[in-house]
């Protein structure tokens, strides 16, 4: 099970666009996501990354620094061309597709924009392929 | 607005809601007491009505399939499940349907997490194949 720590806020109402969720439903949500999500704001700082794969492992003391402190030095070029493309009005995400590992990554960088259109950040989404790309024909809710 | 302090990480308000609305899935969340409480905007495979808030999930699905839905937050509820998935052909996509309890830390049922995603294009991608700025 995923780790679903309670937050010192938890029952604090946060109005959303649609819906109003308290602070510790918006903690469970996205933990209960099924990929790992990462985000860093538009000062490149980490503000989240989810509690189950791939992200089990990483220290929660990187949260508040440089996204580029918590990436090999291998990774930096490829990183700051993302967030330079980003910065630079690019929309389209960046995709890499990884079938090496046992996992079939399937990684995915967004900018994020506000209603504005400013950089607001960029969200790095990583699935496990394999389950999705081996499904054959179809389940519809009325066959389980 | 303060951040909202999460089990890994901090966000305020309205970075909750860029980065919802700009996940590649359609997000809605179903309380404890079966009532919707969001969804995720924007150009969804399911439309979703503002209306919908506050309902019973009960309301919100045809007669037809009301008790499907109700057996699979049944099998939540008690623990017998943690997930349903189910997956269809459209036109033009695949869709790929998922619900997830969401339990506590106490591992007590807190809700349903329908993510609905189009999985056309990792479906499609060959293997070997490494595509670096594939529109997504």
């Amino acid at each position: 099970m995923r780790p679903t720590g309670r937050p010192s806020d938890a029952n604090r109402l946060v109005e959303l666009d649609a819906g109003v969720l308290t602070a510790e439903q918006i903690n469970l949500l996205i933990n209960h996501l099924p990929f790992g999500v990462s985000f860093a704001d538009e000062r490149d700082a980490l503000c989240l990354f989810t509690s189950g794969p791939p992200y089990q492992d990483c220290n929660r003391e990187t949260i508040g620094g440089s996204v580029q402190a918590c990436h090999p030095i291998g990774a930096l070029p490829t990183l700051e061309h993302i967030l330079m493309e980003f910065r630079a009005g690019r929309d389209e995400p960046f995709v890499q597709f990884d079938e090496s590992g046992e996992g079939a990554d399937y990684v995915r960088y967004f900018p994020v924009r506000d209603e504005r259109g400013a950089y607001r950040g960029v969200l790095e989404v990583i699935e496990n392929a394999r389950r999705v790309r081996s499904l054959r024909g179809e389940r519809r809710l009325r066959l389980w | 607005m303060t951040a909202i302090s999460l089990d890994t990480g901090s966000l305020t308000p309205e970075q909750v809601d860029l980065l919802l609305k700009r996940l590649p899935a359609d997000i809605t969340y179903v309380d404890e007491h079966d009532e919707v409480r969001y969804y995720s905007g924007g150009d969804r495979i399911f439309t979703r009505m503002p209306v919908v808030i506050g309902h019973k999930v009960q309301q919100c699905h045809p007669p037809a399939s009301i008790a499907k839905v109700q057996e699979i937050i049944d099998a939540f509820r008690a623990g017998r499940k943690d997930e349903a998935e189910f997956w269809l052909k459209t036109q033009k996509r695949f869709v790929h349907i998922r619900y997830i309890a969401m339990r506590d830390g106490d591992g007590r049922y807190r809700g349903t997490l329908e993510v609905v995603q189009d999985a056309t294009v990792v479906r499609d991608f060959k293997v070997g194949k490494r595509l670096l700025e594939e529109r997504a």
